[in-house]
Order: structure tokens, then sequence, then C-alpha cells
């Protein structure tokens, strides 16, 4: 079944670019970062912040890994060679997690020592074991696993892939910063703290040497990563409950 | 084998398909009939699983599906659309499918030199045409070497050699001794293809039968006689049990007699007959009757 999946994956063009935009935009935004950061107020963590760009590759992929095969109706042929849906759907979850976890490294450290090497050209040097800048690499990697994992999960609760991307960048781009905005004053801080934005802020960031503000909310390094696996818990199950709850039409 | 017994499938307060009833037998190609919205597709997705039903229970190769190991050495099955992801090549379609379902990866090319497709399969999919996508549905459908084939509208658009194609293929895969069991709403799409048929209507069984035996049924052929001398011959076929109605200076429609009665009748009256002509009922007619009550949506004639 991982094999039938890895072939799936590998097979459509939409994978491969999808892992070229992450790579082209995290760390072509690391790069630029490099030449244009002023000596004087160097915020390393803030070269990762093209992970934006991996982040939505990464979801628009997640989505895509499964929608295309509801929408092409490939589903259909899928679910009765295997009538245990859920081994399909484990299959498909795993397989896209192990390769966005491996991929969502490669690009979060590439962008890293992309900016490593230009600011040190520039005569400014950090490095890995700097404060816990290896300790935000990993989360920024890590978060962008978890992101097209989202996708992954809004593209199997709705099957069509414009509805399902639509819904993705809706929730995670806008829907994150608007809603705690619009919750009253006592439950703003909580709220924002546990938006997807700023779990992956606080997983990003923890190496960053300037203070925070006082309105900026976010969690400890420890406490992000286990929201973040609590999220990827969920983003797992729910496609996993509801898969044999449905027809396939 | 398929069998199907007391199957009913709701959709919110809506039945597709209630109290169906029947099986398909291996050695022939079984024609599942029924106009659009009959609930062709929901039974065939209900036998693979696909749709959960409401009520019944469906046997494939005695065995519910769900327990089948490796269903696809049992069914084949080609529903609408083919399902093929436009980005991919037809061989990694092939090989994707065949590593899912733990079938030998020797089969792919097998079952491509089978279909034609072999010269084609490294393109991608949404390059190929109607023609070559139905193929590769049913190179899709092949690939398990099933005992049974489920086949969803396979001629739906398809140009006449396509057509011809698909009717000699469903003809030598039953020849085989497998069960065929493939769907249309188009009797002329049967005819000459299915030894047997299952007519559907809103859901509901309305024929299970072998396809001479539904014209033989639901045939109302009817002669038409030219002759020159329509009354007298009129008055003897009455006689002789014929239902008679004048149609024309000097022809007559005769119900209920075969030709060979009234040409020996007329002989015997001394009456001459310039021709004989027969109407026969093609299946479609006799579909259509049999259906005509069925029809869910139909348009109002203006």
């Amino acid at each position: 079944m991982i094999r039938s999946e890895w072939i799936k994956l590998w097979s459509v063009r939409s994978t491969w670019f999808a892992l070229y935009v992450a790579a082209a935009g995290t760390i072509g935004l690391a790069a630029t970062y490099a030449l244009v950061a002023k000596a004087g107020d160097l915020e390393p963590t803030d070269a990762l912040q093209g992970a934006v760009f991996g982040q939505l590759a990464f979801g628009v992929l997640g989505v895509l890994a499964v929608s295309s095969e509801f929408t092409t109706g490939l589903i259909r042929t899928t679910f009765a060679t295997v009538p245990r849906r859920r081994i399909v759907i484990t299959a498909k979850a795993g397989l896209l997690f192990a390769v966005l976890v491996a991929a969502g490294q490669v690009v979060s450290f590439a962008a890293f020592f992309t900016a490593e090497i230009l600011l040190a050209r520039r005569g400014m040097h950090f490095s890995l074991t700097n404060h816990d800048l290896l300790v935000s690499v990993l989360g920024c990697g890590f978060y962008m696993a978890f992101i097209g994992m989202f996708g992954f999960c809004v593209g199997v609760l709705l099957r069509r892939t414009t509805a399902a991307v639509a819904t993705f960048v809706g929730v995670v781009f806008v829907g994150m910063g608007v809603i705690p905005a619009l919750l009253p004053d006592r439950l703003r801080a909580d709220t924002v703290r546990l938006t997807f934005t700023k779990v992956g802020e606080a997983m990003a960031t923890p190496g960053r040497t300037a203070p925070r503000l006082a309105n900026d909310y976010v969690l400890g390094t420890g406490a992000a990563w286990g929201v973040c696996l609590l999220y990827l818990a969920i983003s797992v199950a729910a496609p996993l409950l509801i898969v044999t709850r449905r027809d396939t039409n | 084998m398929i069998e199907i017994e007391d199957l009913s499938k709701r959709y919110g307060d809506r039945y597709a398909v209630r109290d169906l009833t029947f099986s398909v037998f291996p050695g022939r190609v079984t024609g599942f009939l029924g106009p659009n919205g009959s609930g062709k597709s929901t039974t065939m997705r209900a036998v693979l699983g696909l749709d959960l039903p409401t009520a019944g229970r469906i046997r494939v190769d005695g065995r519910p599906y769900a327990v089948l190991e490796r269903p696809l050495t049992h069914v084949g099955m080609l529903l609408d659309a083919g399902g093929v992801h436009p980005g991919r090549s037809a061989r990694q379609h092939l090989r994707a499918v065949a590593a899912a379902g733990r079938l030998p990866a020797r089969r792919v090319d097998e079952v491509l030199a089978r279909v034609g497709l072999t010269d084609v399969a490294g393109r991608r999919a949404g390059e190929f045409s109607l023609g070559m996508r139905q193929r590769l549905g049913i190179a899709t459908a092949l690939l398990g070497d099933p005992g049974i084939l489920l086949l969803d509208e396979p001629v739906n658009g398809l140009d006449p050699e396509g057509v011809r194609w698909i009717r000699d293929l469903m003809k030598g895969l039953a020849a085989e001794g497998r069960t065929v069991f493939v769907s249309s709403h188009l009797m002329s799409e049967m005819e000459n293809t299915a030894d047997h048929l299952v007519v559907i209507g809103r859901g509901r069984l309305i024929a299970d039968i072998p396809a001479r035996e539904l014209i033989e049924r639901y045939s109302d052929g009817f002669l038409s006689v030219r002759t020159a001398d329509p009354g007298r011959l009129i008055t003897v076929l009455a006689a002789a049990g014929g239902q008679v109605t004048p149609e024309g200076v000097d022809t007559i429609r005769v119900d209920g007699l075969s030709g060979d009665a009234v040409a020996r009748l007329a002989h015997q009256a001394g009456v001459l007959v310039l021709e004989v002509a027969r109407h026969a009922t093609s299946l479609e007619d006799a579909y259509l009757r049999l259906t005509d009550a069925a029809v869910e949506y139909r348009g109002v004639p203006a």
C-alpha cells in the first residue's frame, strides 16, 4: 500500500512543483534577508520567515495528495482495491508526513545555512549552536510539515481540490489572524497563543535574541511543540474517523 | 458471480435503489439497463462496497466484498470517468493500482498490451483521447485477471470503433467464462451484446430475463398486408381470430396472426395478397415499453 502511494505521490508534477516552491520561497527569503539585514539589529530567526512560502506549498501539496484522488474518481478504484479504507488513509498520511518532515527539515536547514553563509560574508557571524537556533530551525521545518498534514486533513474532509485549497488558505493564512481579533479581550491572549500562526512562530523563534513585546502572545517552546503535535494528531485522526462513514461518490 | 439480495439504498428521504434482488452469472454478458437516475450506478458502487447499503446483502463469489482477499483478483471495475489522474502516465497509474492490489508488476505490461496502449504507456493520461482513456480504464479493470467485470456505461461517448472494440472485448471475456456485468441507459448498446438483461426503473427491478425473451414477451409485432380485396380479407382474418384494421386504400394491419397464417387463409379464400410485411419490435422498443412507467424525468411534448 505504501508502495502504491509512493508511486502516486511522485508520478504527478504537482508534488515536485510544490517542493520546488517551498524550497525556492523559503531559501530565497532567507537569502534576501541576509543581504538586506542591518548589522545593528540582526535577528537570525528572521531568516526563517520565508517558511510561510513553505507552509503554503506544503499545505497545497497535502490537499492535492488526497483531493486529486477524489476529484478524478481514482479513489473509487483505490477503495475497491483496498476495502479497508483506514489502511489507505494511514498509508497516505504516513508517507506524506514522512516526506514532509524530511523535506521540511531540508528546506529549513538550507534556508538557515544560506543566511549564515551570506551574513558571514558581510561580517556577521552566528551559528546553529548560538542560543537555541538549532531548536528554531528544527521547529520551523516541523511546523511546515504539520501545516502540510493539516492540508491533507482538509483535503480528505472536503474532497474537492478547489474547495479544499480555498478552505486551507482561508483558515491558515486568514482565519487564524482574523478570528482572535473578534473575540473579547479576556479570551484573546489565549486564543492568539493557540493559533497555528503563533504556534509556528513559537516553534521557529526560540533562538530569538530581542525581547518580545508585552502584547505579543507566544507560547513557550515546549508548549508550542505539544500543541503542534496535538493539532497534528487531530489532523490525522479526523480523516481516519470520517472515511469509513461516507459513500464514495 | 454476483448475488444481490433485497438491496436498498436511501439518500436522505429518497430511495435510489429499493428491494433489489437479482444475480449475475458467469459465462455471459449481463446488461444492466435502466433510464438515467434509475439506480444502476448506485447498485454497482454498492457491489464494490463504495456505497454503504441501507439494507440488503451483496455477495461476490459467495462472500461479502469487504472480506475478499485481494478483491481485484475477483472483480475488475470500470466506473464512470475512468478515474485516472490526468497528470499521471498510463503505466504509473497501473503500477500504483497493481501495488495497492498486491498484484504482480508484470501484469501492468500484460494489460497494456491487451488493450493496445503499450506504445503510449509513458504519456500522461490527460493527453489521451476519450477512447484511449476508456482503454486505460479497461486495462485497470483487467489488472487482477478477475472472474467478474463490472463496467458502468463503458461505451458512453465512444466513437463507433471504440464501441465495437468494447463489445467484442465483453463478448470475449464472457466466452472465457467470466461474469460480465455492464450497465447502460441505452438499449441499442446492448443489442447484439447482452445475453441476459436486468432492467431497473426508479430503483426497482423490472425484468431479469434472457435478452431474446424480452423481445418476445414485449414485442407487439404486427403485419402490414397489401391486398387486392381488403374488404374480404378483413372478414376472413377477423373470423380466424386476428385483430384487423384498415390502413390506407389497399393495406390492412393485422395483429395476432403469423405471416404463414395470413397467407394460408388468403389462399383458401381466393384473395390475392400483394405484400406481407412484418414489423418486428426491436429490443429498443421492448425496453421502452418496459421502462415507460418508470422514467423519472421526461420532457413534456410541446
